[in-house]
């Protein structure tokens, strides 16, 4: 098995993670109840002055939300690039291999601490597969 | 100027970010009187995909997600700022990819957050901007 293979696996994987996470992460389940709504009304409704900007939760849940799907779509391009490196350059960069495949086994531990399933999901596979490349890229080849 | 630098500047913003980030994004002022809140976002809880959470539990996991990629991306500004300029200059789809990834990161935050993450999102969009030029010189 090589290295790229896991790359393209992780992208691929990746995309639909950052579209469910992009379009899910403002939503609501009408099946969470009133006190949900409640919280989500002063979520939005309380403001407050930071720094001269006036903000409310939403607004900064929002932002986190949203830097998460760019960060989920640079990851994809990353692996997707990382994949198509010969392997002698990508023998030379597996530090930032490991780099990567440590970041989404943190997020893997997130999601496990304070999410849900699908994000769980999807951040192990996604860690195993960049483990994998990681692993694989520093191995030496013979030409 | 080399690309080198840039990164290495880069990556020591990035630190700095990621620590002020991680440490402070829990934390609220008295004067902003958003206790009530904090204590609703803490206290209702719901279920999703089987697990009970609370709003304060998905607050926290973004918080801590961006954290990690902020330290992350410092890891990667320095190792890019440490490769050799041929191999660098192999790796500058994804040195734009990483300007891009932050100039993404400079207007969202300008959209929903204040000065601090601003100016520090926008200073390192430069710098990485600055690194990607510069490493898709011919050597």
């Amino acid at each position: 098995m090589k290295a790229s293979l896991f790359y393209r696996i992780a992208s691929v994987l990746l995309l639909p993670y950052a579209a469910a996470h992009t379009f899910g992460f403002r939503g609501r389940n009408p099946e969470w109840g009133v006190d949900v709504d409640a919280v989500l009304r002063l979520m939005r409704s309380v403001h407050f002055d930071a720094q001269g900007f006036n903000l409310t939760y939403w607004d900064v849940f929002s932002a986190f939300g949203f830097f998460f799907s760019v960060f989920l779509l640079f990851a994809a391009v990353l692996a997707w690039l990382l994949g198509g490196l010969p392997a002698e350059t990508l023998a030379r960069v597996r530090s930032i291999a490991w780099a990567l495949a440590i970041c989404f086994v943190a997020d893997t531990a997130l999601t496990w601490r304070y999410a849900f399933t699908t994000p769980i999901v999807f951040s192990m596979l996604i860690s195993v597969c960049l483990i994998a490349a990681a692993w694989l890229s520093a191995e030496p080849r013979s030409v | 100027m080399k690309a080198s630098l840039f990164y290495r500047i880069a990556s020591v913003l990035l630190l700095l970010f990621a620590a002020g980030h991680t440490l402070g994004f829990r934390q609220s002022d008295p004067s902003w009187g958003v206790d009530t809140l904090l204590g609703s976002m803490r206290s209702i809880h719901f279920d999703v995909q089987g697990f009970s959470r609370t709003y304060w539990d998905l607050f926290v996991a973004a918080g801590f997600s961006v954290g990690v990629f902020y330290f992350f991306a410092a890891v990667l500004a320095w190792q890019l700022g440490g490769l050799p300029a041929q191999t660098l200059a192999l790796m500058r789809g994804t040195a734009w990819a990483f300007a891009l990834c932050f100039a993404a990161i400079a207007v969202v935050s300008w959209r929903y957050l204040f000065v601090l993450p601003i100016v520090f999102s926008v200073v390192i969009t430069v710098c990485l901007i600055a690194a990607a030029w510069l490493s898709a010189r011919p050597i």
